[in-house]
């Protein structure tokens, strides 16, 4: 668990934090978004102590920051760098063996972690021997998040870790970080500039605007009517159509709904499955000029997904 | 390609002005007489239009055909003129003025203007070629070897250099260990003060403005400022005087040469941490490295190339600096250059110039061959063809 107390940090005059109070518990991914020069980064550093703060304190894990030894509490918080930083004189794979060599990893452990995460960046393993200079910007990224993956940090601190990775990819990877996730349930505090990429890896948004948290919720509790105010225009007005892609069609509790009676022309085919996204349902919607659609369950039975569930689903999370 | 052949040019140019207007050397029936002058025609002979004219459409041709590709035949050139000055060297030694009687036994042979013009412009032209370094060190050998097999007795340097031959290697391996090993005991404490500096931005002024101060004291007046303390060091230490330090000699010449290395190491290890990016730096500091480990697999791997390229520098200028050892009895070379100047024989000082210089140039080359090795086994790669994947 990571939590921040009164935190607060300036350069100069210039204030980069203002008093920050928030909370991560165990296992949960805290997005931080918000306009450049805002105190993402700074917030972020605070907690491993790349940054020294002013006033306030970091406790992890139930204990101040301060109260570890920095090697120690670096160690154990996985931690990509803005700007990626590789280590150019390493190979890739030095580079992600950098933390389990410090915790005194075997080699033969070390080989099978490092293929293992560069499986989950879809690299090939031709790049263990490269250098990053050889590498393009959203490759070094994803060298980047293997390298703060790799000693299996149960807290991560991520900067814009995907922000030069083409959109298929960044929505590959983002879906296998949601799977990292799942399974491992590590402590994450992720930032990002990208409103839908918070959407879908949020637990909570937290939105920051010069140096203060302006508001901390989860992603579905903006979906619902927001006050005039930077919040609702950071997070832009189609909000609500942006968060659909976060919840799948199985989040509508299929199985309670009435079944299919109209005729089915194009047979099975024409009916989606419970793993659609419900922005891709709005637009299947759309596309065929319907009000309702088929839905094929694993039980063989064809269900009915109204306009009106989904909008009633937003409003049911947004509450 | 424009710069090779720049290069090449002005060494035709001068080649060319030595030719036509320079004295080759100075005849003198012995040590204290007036000189007559040498002009080229008089060195070659009777086929010196030909010789002279010949050489100058060579090098002509080089200079100014060599780079294009049609001529490509030319790149031969720099490696026919090795042996042209030691061959000039022979003649020069041999010539004899029209109607002068002289003593072999005394008579000497002083190299002029014309002389030396002509080495430094085919040295050029050499350069100015792929390899050229290479090409450059064999017109030096040649030189050398033609003084090495007695065929110069005539020369004056060959005869300053058989007087003092007792002192010559002598003096001239004093002059190499003070030059080498003030720079070595000048890298660890140099690379220590750049550290530091980048580390502490407070520091940084004080220790950047301390080590600028040696080099900005007069290196003569910098020997008297240290002869001071270190006599009355010896004076009141008896320990110091059995070491052998006292306010001459050796000690205070090897102090002065270490303080005057420490700036070019300093100033660049500092810039070799300063220019490693901020964000390797912190993502080593992220990923839990100690202070030691961020130097010692990050900030001073990356910042080597640039490190070894300030110690090439310190070398190259101490072994010209160590000259001034000579001034206060710490040996070297400067011993017989400033014994030259004492007894006005210009020959002596040139001929303990000349080491000088061939030190400085070849240290400088060796230094260059090691610094791609370096370059290359940091790894820092830009360039993916050259690791061939
Ligand atoms: N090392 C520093 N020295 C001085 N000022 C700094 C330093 N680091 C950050 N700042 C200032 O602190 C403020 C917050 O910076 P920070 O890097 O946290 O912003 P950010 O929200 O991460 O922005 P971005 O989205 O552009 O990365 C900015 O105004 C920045 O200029
Ligand atoms: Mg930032």
């Amino acid at each position: 668990m990571i939590q921040l107390k009164q935190v607060s940090k300036s350069y100069g005059s210039q204030r980069a934090l203002a008093g920050i109070d928030l909370e991560i518990p165990q296992g949960e991914c805290a997005v931080l978004i918000g306009p450049s020069g805002c105190g993402k980064s700074t917030l972020l550093k605070t907690i491993n102590r790349m940054v020294a703060v002013d006033g306030g304190e970091v406790v992890v894990d139930g204990k101040r920051n301060t109260d570890y030894a920095p090697e120690v509490l670096r160690r154990q918080i996985g931690y990509c760098i803005q700007g990626v930083g590789l280590f150019p004189h390493f190979t890739v794979r030095e580079n992600i063996a950098v933390v389990p060599r410090l915790l005194g990893w075997k080699e033969r452990e070390i080989d099978g972690r490092i293929r293992r995460l560069l499986d989950m960046s879809g690299l090939p393993s031709s790049y263990l021997g490269k250098k990053p200079g050889q590498l393009s910007g959203g490759e070094s990224q994803r060298v980047g998040v293997c390298r703060a993956l790799a000693a299996d940090p149960p807290v991560l601190l991520m900067d814009e870790p995907f922000g030069a990775v083409d959109p298929l990819t960044r929505e590959k990877l983002q879906l296998a970080f949601n799977q990292i996730q799942e399974e491992l349930k590590k402590t994450v505090v992720f930032v990002t500039h990208d409103v839908e990429e918070a959407i879908l890896l949020a637990d909570r948004v937290v939105v920051m605007n010069q140096g203060r948290i302006v508001s901390n919720k989860a992603p579905g509790k903006f979906a619902g009517l927001l006050e005039e105010g930077f919040v609702k225009s950071f997070l832009g007005n189609e909000y609500p159509l942006r968060l659909l892609k976060r919840y799948s069609a199985k989040a509508l509790h299929l199985e309670d709904k009435p079944p299919w009676t109209n005729p089915l022309q194009g047979g099975a085919g024409e009916c989606l499955t419970q793993e659609t996204n419900l922005k891709e349902v709005l637009s299947e919607m759309m596309r065929r000029n319907e009000q309702a659609l088929p839905f094929l369950l694993q039980d063989n039975r064809v269900v009915q997904v109204e306009y009106m569930d989904i909008v009633h689903h937003l409003h049911a999370v947004s509450k | 390609m424009g710069a090779p052949s720049l290069k090449a040019r002005l060494g035709f140019a001068l080649v060319a002005w030595a030719l036509v207007g320079l004295p080759m050397g100075t005849f003198r029936p012995n040590r204290v007489v007036r000189g007559t002058p040498l002009g080229w025609d008089l060195v070659l002979g009777e086929y010196a239009f030909v010789l002279g004219g010949g050489l100058l459409l060579l090098m002509g041709a080089y200079a100014f055909l060599g780079v294009r590709k049609r001529f490509r035949v030319l790149g031969a050139v720099p490696w026919l003129l090795p042996l042209v000055p030691a061959l000039l060297l022979v003649r020069l030694s041999a010539a004899v003025p029209l109607g002068m009687e002289a003593d072999p036994a005394v008579l000497r042979v002083s190299l002029g203007a014309g002389f030396w013009v002509f080495l430094a412009g085919v040295l050029l032209v050499q350069s100015a070629g792929r390899r050229g370094g290479w090409a450059a060190g064999l017109t030096g050998c040649g030189l050398l070897v033609v003084a090495v097999l007695g065929q110069v007795p005539h020369l004056a340097l060959y005869r300053e250099f058989m007087n003092v031959r007792a002192n010559f290697a002598m003096e001239l391996r004093r002059h190499l260990v003070l030059a080498l090993v003030s720079v070595l005991v000048a890298v660890v404490p140099g690379i220590a003060i750049g550290y530091w500096c980048y580390r502490y931005e407070r520091a940084k002024e004080w220790l950047l403005g301390a080590v600028n101060l040696f080099q900005v004291i007069p290196t003569l007046s910098l020997l008297g400022l240290v002869m001071i303390p270190l006599t009355i060091l010896a004076r009141n230490v008896p320990l110091a005087a059995e070491l052998g330090i006292k306010g001459i000699g050796f000690a205070p010449a090897f102090l002065v040469l270490t303080l005057y290395c420490l700036l070019p190491i300093t100033a660049n290890a500092y810039a070799g941490f300063e220019q490693v990016e901020e964000a390797v730096v912190d993502s080593a500091a992220a990923m839990g490295m100690t202070p030691r480990q961020i130097f010692r697999s990050v900030l001073f791997p990356l910042a080597l190339p640039v490190i070894y390229s300030g110690i090439r520098t310190a070398v190259t200028q101490n072994i010209g600096n160590t000259i001034l050892a000579g001034l206060i009895g710490g040996g070297g070379m400067g011993a017989l250059i400033f014994l030259g100047l004492s007894q006005s024989a210009s020959d002596l000082v040139v001929l303990g110039t000349i080491p000088v210089v061939a030190m400085a140039l070849a240290a400088d080359g060796l230094l260059k061959l090691g610094e791609g090795y370096w370059t290359r086994k940091v790894g820092v790669v830009d360039d993916p063809v050259e690791t061939g994947q």
